[in-house]
């Protein structure tokens, strides 16, 4: 018996995600994420092998109590983190580069641009004292001067390079800070790793070097390309705007200054324009995106502080900042939340239809299993920092395999039923001390005594549908569903089939 | 303005005040009268106790000499705690005697009452917010009643209302047939507007003397009506006739303004002196269990916090309360030395919850006691409050935007949309007849754990400029089926009532697969089957006793 537990704990099982599925690009792929926090009563491990694909143009839902980890994954995502956060393995692979890896100078490029974020709290996250429509337009303004833009696109690449780095050093740096700091630490294994660090730092080193003298050549390069930008703009505005102005001046005496004197101002704005986004520009884009989101009179609205607005608008600005930058994937953690049913049907079905037309690929974060049906393609159950059920919506609606997910079906009310809740015993673990093999079996009425010496692998149990739990062991005893879960299955299957008759 | 009307309701006025003082002095004197019958008995034990200690001093032996007067001793102490407690209550009664009271209310089995609610806030410069403007419901006893609406429609300020947080506007709120409070805007401005009613209909009715007069006068004198004499005479009759009818209407308006002056003071009165301790029977669960408990008092001393604001100091008695209470909600009784900030929500919402019932409530109201919390905790609190209302009897007002909830929860349900109840139905019967078009925008918001049908949602908008067309019909809350109220315009009734018949016979087609299924999962399922047996009979046994009542 015992030897069987062993050969399963071999099995590595974060890897395990499932195969990519035809005609489908994973954009954003998750491995093994694993993150904790110091405090002053030790490491809190908020997430423990976190593995998952992130699709083109789908979304994938995050479902799980508060605390278990969700919020930090997608903050991890964004590298948002708090600096007491430590990543203790694990990579986030988008585009080819590794999340976790790359320096604050390229984060720049991806976060806001590529990676948009939608906040919970509407309220807190917009500022009070600035009006809506500047908060809209900053992102453009600050991004759009064009002579900044000519000069960073030239050194980015290696400014990057050098940046990264230097990331490569402190992070090696951090990490044996961090293994030296821990309790029961010899002097032996203190010298090992300050050798790797010093290794890594060797191997790095000339790499920086090297790095850094390119750099300092793209610099002067782009400096010069910058200069030559703004000298040609000039001149292209100097001859056509000297003569306007002197035409506004002759007609001083003669009439129609005016109509002059504006046909200058307007060759000054041509000009102003090609150094930079002006406020005009980015007022115009921003009311078009008010307008996509669904914000009706947005000349007036613009003008608007956050208080003006009720909970459901502030959440449309915040999704509307998100997507000035037309980013690739979107993270909603936990959007509606703070709003009301009603609401919270109108923001669901915005987000949806931005999706569609921006063939976005969505992280939603949620604890609403009824927002989950809604929104997912695919959906990760997380508990305790760890993804315990992961499938497509019809995977965890309809053939939910793991305890958890049958509790977290059975605990909401249904318009139908009026049945006694079966509410999940006890509160999540404290993660301060993670629990010895399954982190949810204190909880469970299925435990077995396996669950609470071993970790579950996580069980293949379709090519998309993959479930952490003991019961689907070929040697643990048949568990059935709870009598809720199934009669709602049942039900909600019969009323498919019916509506698809009556369809035909 | 009916005179006749309202000179009836002026004299009913007056004989009940005058019988209600008749009353109180009959009480008083009964009070007098307890209060000589104590001091007899205080007196009557000293001599007893003088004697004794005589007998005492006689006999040399206490025991014997207590035995000869034991009898007596036991029966004066006895007389004597009698005589308290009736003095006690009685010298209550007293106090809170002119608090207008509705004994019928009680016979109904109505526990609450809201009768035309109204609270505005006063924003400054002369502008109002009508949170809620003009409800009326009343809950029964035992029973627990859902307030539904989005946020910003009122349904927190009627709770708040309710339990005395606001001083409210206009309107009155009945509990166990006693006002326990009031507001006298409406009356106010009743007297305003009926003042300049009648100024304008004298004022009309000067302008129509003088013009039937000046039509007389261009006429001129005619020999019929008797020359000029004549003439004046006629005059001066019509202008008598009018002054008649103007002095009338002034007498008219006098009447009325009494009366509602009369109730103007009564309101002031009632909210004057209300009873502080009758008042205990309502209690509150608020909605943010973070915010609603005072992070520097440990949880027994929020607990005990409401019991010491009743001056009940006894230490030992509050900390046994404490910990039952603690042990009634689900916490262990060592949390009781903790501070709020050392649990999570859905414990500190059962603090709150175990803050509310140590006052021994009988009403409870519940503002959206779950929405801040966790799905899996919602589930526990919301068993807790279950057993809890069924423990203790309690009557709830339950508050929340999530009509799932509701109605999981509920027995009836009313439905708020912008300061006014718009549907009030049985639960069941809301969901089986949504008829409003807010409910039923509400009933296509609820996310359901179903991916087919939310997949396939349909989410209905209600914009109520053009859901309603109430230019020409002025719309009220009509009873369409009996328990049904909705707010609709004549012609909207009946097309509510068509659309009832409609979704009764799509649900009679649709029904009878669906009740064969049940039947079978029912027989299927042997360990929920005596729970729900169990049930039944009590709530057949309430049923019984509402028919015998009906027959009584």
């Amino acid at each position: 018996m015992e030897k069987d537990i062993k050969a399963l704990g071999t099995i590595d099982y974060p890897k395990e995600v499932g195969e990519v599925p035809s005609g489908k690009a994973p954009v954003l792929s998750v491995r093994n994420l694993s993150v904790s926090f110091k405090t002053d009563e030790g490491m809190v491990r908020a997430v423990r092998g976190v593995s998952f694909d992130l699709y083109k143009g789908e979304t994938l839902c995050i479902v799980g109590e508060s605390g278990s980890g969700k919020s930090v994954t997608s903050k991890t995502i964004m590298g948002i983190l708090a600096p007491s956060a430590h990543i203790d393995s694990g990579s986030i692979i988008y585009e080819g580069e590794d999340l976790t890896k790359i320096s604050e100078e390229e984060f720049h490029l991806i976060r806001g641009t590529k990676i948009g974020m939608v906040f919970q709290d509407p309220l807190s996250s917009l500022n009070p004292i600035m009006k809506v429509g500047k908060q809209i337009t900053e992102v453009m303004i600050i991004n759009g001067d064009r002579v900044k833009k000519i000069y960073k696109d030239i050194i980015n690449d290696s400014l990057i390079a050098y940046k990264n780095d230097q990331r490569l050093i402190s992070i090696a740096k951090s990490e044996m800070k961090y293994k030296n700091g821990r309790k029961n630490v010899t002097k032996e294994e203190k010298a090992e790793n300050k050798a790797a660090f010093q290794k890594e730092k060797e191997r790095v080193l000339p790499l920086l070097e090297e790095h850094r003298k390119k750099l300092a050549e793209k610099k002067k390069e782009g400096r010069k390309a910058a200069r030559a930008y703004k000298k040609k703009c000039f001149l292209e505005y100097a001859d056509e705007g000297l003569s306007l102005l002197k035409k506004a001046f002759a007609s001083l005496f003669v009439g129609g200054f005016t109509e002059a004197y504006g046909n200058f101002i307007a060759a000054h704005r041509r000009y102003v324009s090609k150094l930079r986004v002006s406020r005009k520009e980015a007022k115009k884009r921003a009311l078009t995106i008010m307008k996509e989101v669904g914000i009706r009179d947005a000349e007036r609205r613009f003008n608007q502080y956050p208080f003006e607005f009720s909970g459901g608008m502030r959440q449309r600005i915040v999704i509307a900042i998100a997507l000035t930058a037309d980013p690739d994937v979107l993270i909603c953690d936990e959007p509606t939340t703070a709003l009301d049913v009603t609401i919270q049907a109108q923001i669901l079905e915005l987000i949806n239809r931005l999706k569609k037309a921006r063939n976005m690929s969505v992280i939603f974060i949620t604890h609403d299993l009824g927002v989950v049906a809604n929104m997912a393609d695919r959906v990760a159950v997380m508990y305790a920092g760890k993804i315990v059920e992961y499938g497509t919506v019809e995977d965890i609606f309809f053939r939910p395999a793991h305890p958890y997910t049958w509790a977290l079906l059975s605990s909401i009310p249904d318009v139908d039923s009026k049945e006694r809740l079966e509410a999940i015993p006890g509160t999540p673990p404290n993660m301060l001390f993670p629990p010895k093999g399954d982190a949810f079996a204190l909880r469970s009425r299925y435990a077995m005594g396996i669950d609470f010496k071993e970790e579950p692998p996580m069980y293949k149990l379709s090519s998309t549908h993959y479930a952490a739990t003991w019961l689907l062991d070929e040697r643990a005893p048949v568990a059935k569903r709870p009598k809720i879960v199934s009669t709602r299955i049942e039900n909600s299957l019969k009323r498919e089939e019916e509506r698809k008759n009556g369809l035909r | 303005m009916d005179f006749a009307k309202d000179k009836a309701t002026l004299e009913a006025l007056i004989a009940e005040e005058k019988a209600a003082k008749a009353d109180y002095k009959a009480l008083k004197e009964e009070v007098a009268g307890l209060k000589k019958s104590i001091a007899q008995n205080k007196a009557e034990s000293k001599r007893v106790r003088l004697a004794l200690k005589a007998r005492e001093d006689e006999l040399q032996d206490k025991g014997k000499a207590y035995k000869e007067f034991a009898d007596e001793i036991d029966r004066l102490n006895k007389e004597s705690v009698a005589l308290r407690e009736e003095y006690a209550t009685k010298k209550n009664r007293l106090a809170h005697f002119f608090v207008s009271y509705k004994p019928e209310m009680l016979e109904d089995g109505i526990a609450l009452k809201v009768i035309h609610l109204k609270q505005f806030f006063d924003m400054g410069s002369n502008y109002k917010t009508k949170a809620v403007h003009d409800i009326s419901f009343d809950i029964k006893e035992g029973e627990c009643f859902g307030l539904v609406g989005e946020s910003g429609c009122g349904k927190t300020t009627t709770g708040r209302s309710i339990i005395g947080l606001y001083d409210i506007t206009s309107g009155s709120i009945y509990y166990r047939g006693y006002r326990i409070s009031a507001g006298d805007r409406w009356n106010r401005k009743e007297i305003k507007w009926s003042r300049i009613r009648t100024r304008e209909q004298i004022k009309a009715l000067r302008e129509e003397c003088r013009n039937t007069v000046k039509d007389l006068e261009k006429d001129g004198p005619s020999l019929a009506s008797g020359g000029e004499d004549g003439m004046e005479r006629t005059v001066k009759a019509i202008e008598e006739r009018y002054e008649e009818k103007i002095e009338e209407l002034k007498e008219a308006l006098k009447v009325h303004c009494e009366i509602e002056r009369r109730n103007i003071r009564r309101i002031r009165y009632d909210n004057a002196h209300r009873d502080r301790k009758f008042l205990n029977n309502i209690q509150m669960i608020f909605q943010d269990p973070v915010d609603s408990l005072d992070p520097r008092m440990t949880v027994e001393d929020i607990i005990q916090e409401g019991l010491k604001i009743q001056h009940q100091t006894n230490k030992a008695e509050n900390h046994r309360k404490c910990v039952d209470m603690l042990e009634k909600v689900g916490l262990i009784p060592e949390y009781a030395s903790r501070y709020p900030h050392e649990f999570s929500g859905g414990q500190r919402q059962r603090i709150g919850i175990a803050r509310a019932l140590v006052m021994n409530p009988k009403f409870l109201i519940c503002d959206e006691p779950i929405s801040a919390l966790d799905v899996s905790i919602r589930a526990q609190i919301l068993n807790l409050l279950n057993d809890v209302k069924e423990e203790m009897g309690l009557t709830m007002l339950f508050i929340a935007h999530d009509l799932s909830v509701v109605k999981y929860f509920c027995d009836r349900i009313a439905v708020m949309y912008f300061g006014s109840i718009v549907e009030l139905a049985s639960s069941d019967e809301l969901f089986k007849h949504p008829l409003h078009p807010y409910t039923k925008a509400l009933l296509s918001a609820i996310p359901k754990p179903d991916p087919y049908y939310e997949k396939n949602r349909t989410r209905l908008v209600y914009d109520p400029s053009t859901a309603h067309d109430y230019s020409i019909e002025r719309p009220s809350m009509v009873e369409i089926v009996p328990g049904h109220f909705v707010y609709a315009s004549p012609s909207e009734v009946t097309k509510y009532l068509a659309e009832i018949k409609e979704l009764d016979a799509s649900n009679a087609a649709s029904d009878i697969p669906a009740s064969t299924s049940t039947a079978v999962e029912a027989a299927e399922e042997g360990e929920k089957a005596p729970a729900k047996e169990e049930k039944r009979p009590s709530k057949s046994k309430k049923a019984s006793k509402k028919a015998v009542k009906g027959e009584k």
